[in-house]
């Protein structure tokens, strides 16, 4: 009897143009039946550094995250920063 | 025996109630083969509709201290645990955090907790309030503090607003105790948000 773990981004999403949703599914096979499944999540934005993410995460990165996106985004946190209106 | 509904022909029964012993998928979704319950597809089917139920998920995720500005030369945790249960559109998480070793470094300005695993809400000022539990052997007094999930983000936010006045004090990255000490700087925090 052999159980086997396994990882996989299973889901990428692109919410409101500059958060990029990432999951990771880790699944648990014994003698190559499915046992479970649980998930790991985290979010990414232009601040955020990718360079230990896998290269389909970095891709969609890139082309999510056009010039235009990312000064959208820094627009975005200097409002965010006055708190109140 | 299972009973598939094909979304033509439908399922009609005499008493109008439909009964499994173990789990019924739905979306086309494969059943547990564990407990009992609805199985929902692992990739949400969204619904425009107010009164169906499209979306249920656990997991976790990893809280960590962000800075406002700069960057910590060291920051290692004792505790670093977030866990989630997203029903529908609303996200109910909880986090424990404690560091081990903090060197600020470059690091300046408002502390907040980034790491939530969905994007919130985008409503213009809808920020949506979380609770603090256990705050303590931080270097300043921190525990007068409210906290937030700010909007269209991933990250609590705390602030501690005067009822009459526009400006409000936030913790900031001096308030944290620095230097090797183990399980120092905790924050829990519970609460629920809705996502984008």
């Amino acid at each position: 009897m052999a159980l086997i773990e396994s990882k996989k981004i299973d889901q990428i999403e692109v919410v409101n143009d500059w958060n990029i949703q990432v999951r990771q599914a880790t699944i648990i096979e014994r003698d190559g039946e499915f046992v479970s499944r649980t998930f790991h999540r985290w979010v990414l934005n232009p601040d955020s550094d990718i360079s230990g993410q896998e290269q389909k995460v970095k891709d969609i990165c890139n082309a999510a995250w056009t010039d235009e996106v990312k000064a959208a985004y820094e627009t975005f946190k200097a409002e965010q920063a006055k708190r109140m209106p | 025996m299972a009973i598939v509904l094909d979304g033509t022909n439908g399922v009609t029964t005499n008493s109008g109630t439909l009964i499994s012993a173990t789990t019924i998928g739905v979306g086309g979704a494969t059943p547990s083969t564990s407990g009992a319950g609805i199985t929902f597809p692992a990739t949400q089917s969204a619904s425009t509709d107010a009164n169906t139920l499209d979306d249920y998920e656990e997991g976790t995720f990893t809280p960590t201290y962000i800075a406002g500005g700069g960057s910590f030369t060291t920051l290692t945790y004792f505790a670093q645990t977030g866990k989630y249960t997203k029903i529908g559109n609303i996200v109910y998480f909880s986090i424990n955090v404690f560091t081990n070793s903090v060197t600020v470094g470059t690091a300046t300005g408002e502390l907040s907790i980034g790491g939530l695993p969905f994007t919130s809400d985008s409503t213009s000022q809808f920020h949506q309030a979380v609770s603090l539990g256990r705050v303590y052997r931080w270097a300043n007094a921190i525990s007068n503090m409210r906290a937030y999930v700010a909007i269209n983000g991933t990250s609590v936010t705390f602030a501690n607003m005067a009822t009459n006045s526009a400006t409000a004090t936030t913790v900031q990255v001096s308030d944290m105790t620095t230097g090797a000490n183990t399980a120092y700087n905790c924050l829990d925090i519970s609460g629920c948000y809705k996502i984008a």
